[in-house]
Formats: C-alpha cells, sequence, structure tokens
C-alpha cells in the first residue's frame, strides 16, 4: 500500500475515534447494544493502524451498519464510513485508490444536486445553520450573503466532484475543498454533537483527497484497462 | 475478497443509481423544492 493510502488509513482511524465519542454520547439512549456495538467500533478503529487493517475496516463497516438498524441512528458521514470499511476490507487492493476516488466523486456529485432547489438556493438553509452556530449565532448576516453562499457551495462541491480527478487541476481543488470544508465547519458548528457529525463529514471528504495522490494518471489508466478487460501489469506493493 | 470488474461496477452502480431512484420518486410526490428530500444521501446540513 503506497504512503498517501497508509496516510488515509491513519485519517480514517483518527475520524473514527471522533466518531466513537459522538456515538459513545447518542448511543446509549436509543439501543440496549450501545455498549457491544462501541467496543466492536473501538477494536474495528484500533485495527486500522495495524497490519489487519482490513480487519479493522470490516469491523467498522460491520459495526457501522448495525448501529444504523440498532441505534436506529443514521448520518450520511456514517453510511460513508461504512462504505469505506466495505471497500478497504471487501474489495482487493487495486481497486482501492480508484473506488475511495469515485466515493468521493459520487458524495460531492450527489451534495451538489440535493442542494439544487428553492429552499437552498433561499439561502434559509445557510441562515438557520448560522444562527444556531457557536461562532456566528450573534452574527447579522446579510441575506444575499447567505443565498451567495448557497451557490458557491453547490458550485464548489459540484467542481471538487470532477476538478480532483486531473492532475492540473487536482492541487488548486484541494486548496479549494479546505478553503470550503474548514469555514463550513467554523461556521455551522451548534454544540458538541453537532459539531463532532460537521467535523467527521468533512474530515471524511479531505481525507478521501489522498487517494488522488497515488500515482494518479496509473491509477485512472488501470482502472480503465480493468473496466475494458485489459490489465497493466502489477506494480510492487509497498507493504 | 471481490476482484472483478462487475463487483466494482456494482458497487459504484448501487450508490448511484438508488438514491437517484428515491430521488426522482420523491420529487415526482413532492416537486422539487423540499430541502432534505433525499432518502440516502449526502446532505451535510442534515446529518
Amino acid at each position: 500500500m503506497s504512503d498517501p493510502l497508509r496516510l488515509f488509513r491513519y485519517a480514517f482511524a483518527l475520524i473514527a475515534c471522533v466518531k466513537a465519542v459522538d456515538l459513545a454520547i447518542r448511543l446509549p439512549d436509543r439501543t440496549d447494544l450501545a455498549l457491544p456495538l462501541l467496543a466492536a467500533w473501538l477494536v474495528g478503529t484500533a485495527l486500522l493502524v495495524t497490519p489487519r487493517w482490513k480487519v479493522g475496516a470490516f469491523i467498522i463497516a460491520a459495526a457501522g451498519s448495525a448501529i444504523v438498524v440498532a441505534g436506529p441512528l443514521f448520518n450520511h458521514h456514517l453510511y460513508l464510513m461504512v462504505l469505506v470499511g466495505v471497500i478497504l476490507s471487501m474489495f482487493d487492493d487495486r481497486w482501492h485508490v480508484f473506488l475511495l476516488r469515485a466515493q468521493l466523486t459520487i458524495v460531492y456529485a450527489f451534495a451538489a444536486v440535493t442542494k439544487i432547489n428553492g429552499t437552498y438556493l433561499s439561502g434559509d438553509v445557510l441562515a438557520r445553520a448560522t444562527e444556531r452556530s457557536v461562532l456566528l449565532g450573534d452574527v447579522a448576516i446579510p441575506m444575499w450573503l447567505l443565498v451567495i453562499a448557497s451557490a458557491g457551495a453547490i458550485i464548489v462541491e459540484g467542481g471538487l466532484a470532477v476538478a480532483l480527478w486531473f492532475r492540473h487541476t487536482r492541487l488548486p481543488a484541494a486548496a479549494l475543498g479546505i478553503a470550503f470544508h474548514v469555514p463550513l465547519v467554523l461556521a455551522t458548528t451548534y454544540g458538541w454533537s453537532g459539531g463532532a457529525q460537521l467535523f467527521v463529514y468533512s474530515a471524511m471528504a479531505l481525507a478521501l483527497y489522498l487517494p488522488f495522490w497515488v500515482d494518479s494518471d496509473e491509477v485512472v489508466e488501470r482502472a480503465v484497462g480493468h473496466l475494458k478487460g485489459r490489465s497493466l501489469p502489477e506494480r510492487p506493493r509497498l507493504s | 475478497m471481490l476482484r472483478s470488474k462487475g463487483w466494482v461496477i456494482a458497487f459504484i452502480a448501487v450508490q448511484v443509481l438508488v438514491p437517484l431512484a428515491l430521488f426522482v420518486l420523491r420529487i415526482a410526490q413532492e416537486g422539487w423544492t423540499v430541502t432534505g428530500m433525499f432518502p440516502i444521501s449526502w446532505q451535510m446540513y442534515s446529518a
């Protein structure tokens, strides 16, 4: 596994730790199975930074799925973590980079598409989010600014879904993504639970930038070759 | 371990087509106006 993917795995483990704290607060009120589910989540998280990382990813996927069902506690970022767990544990190594990249593209594309509606574009959604914000709750933000920010969020997420795939746009896109996610979390955080959830979503999105730095052109070429039934020679694995 | 391109295509297709179908269904019922209409989606504000 090349370095960016190893870094991604460590980032995934760190984010899963934050999510564990959020789960520890919210899950006990919802199910009697909170303790075993939390224990499984933590075991999976710990294994992610060991040579048994595939087992850890599988446990994260299984525990996350069980939390959604038994909680029931569905969050979009939890679903994303389950899917990443599935990719890392159930798919062959040669598909990891392509699938993780595709996953981020799917996330951003749907995030952009679902915001294209009158309610969101009116700025109301951002207004509600910032009204309860810890940082901006007392600041009167002009509605026109929220309208521009709403439209900007759609353009940014839609653009990121595409721009990260190309060598020439990758670095500016990553900078734009960081400039988008960090203020988003800071501006809309409304307490621990909401803050943790916004953090997990943004951190997962930013961590998924890392696979775009793995031998970029070769990954695309290899994936297209596989999909067309051709195979490139296997490159040596670093670990 | 899933190795074949069929599994990869299926994995991506399910993630794209199922939410899209539910999305279209919801729009057909309620119109393209409601925020939070996506049943299985990635809206950051609906966490």
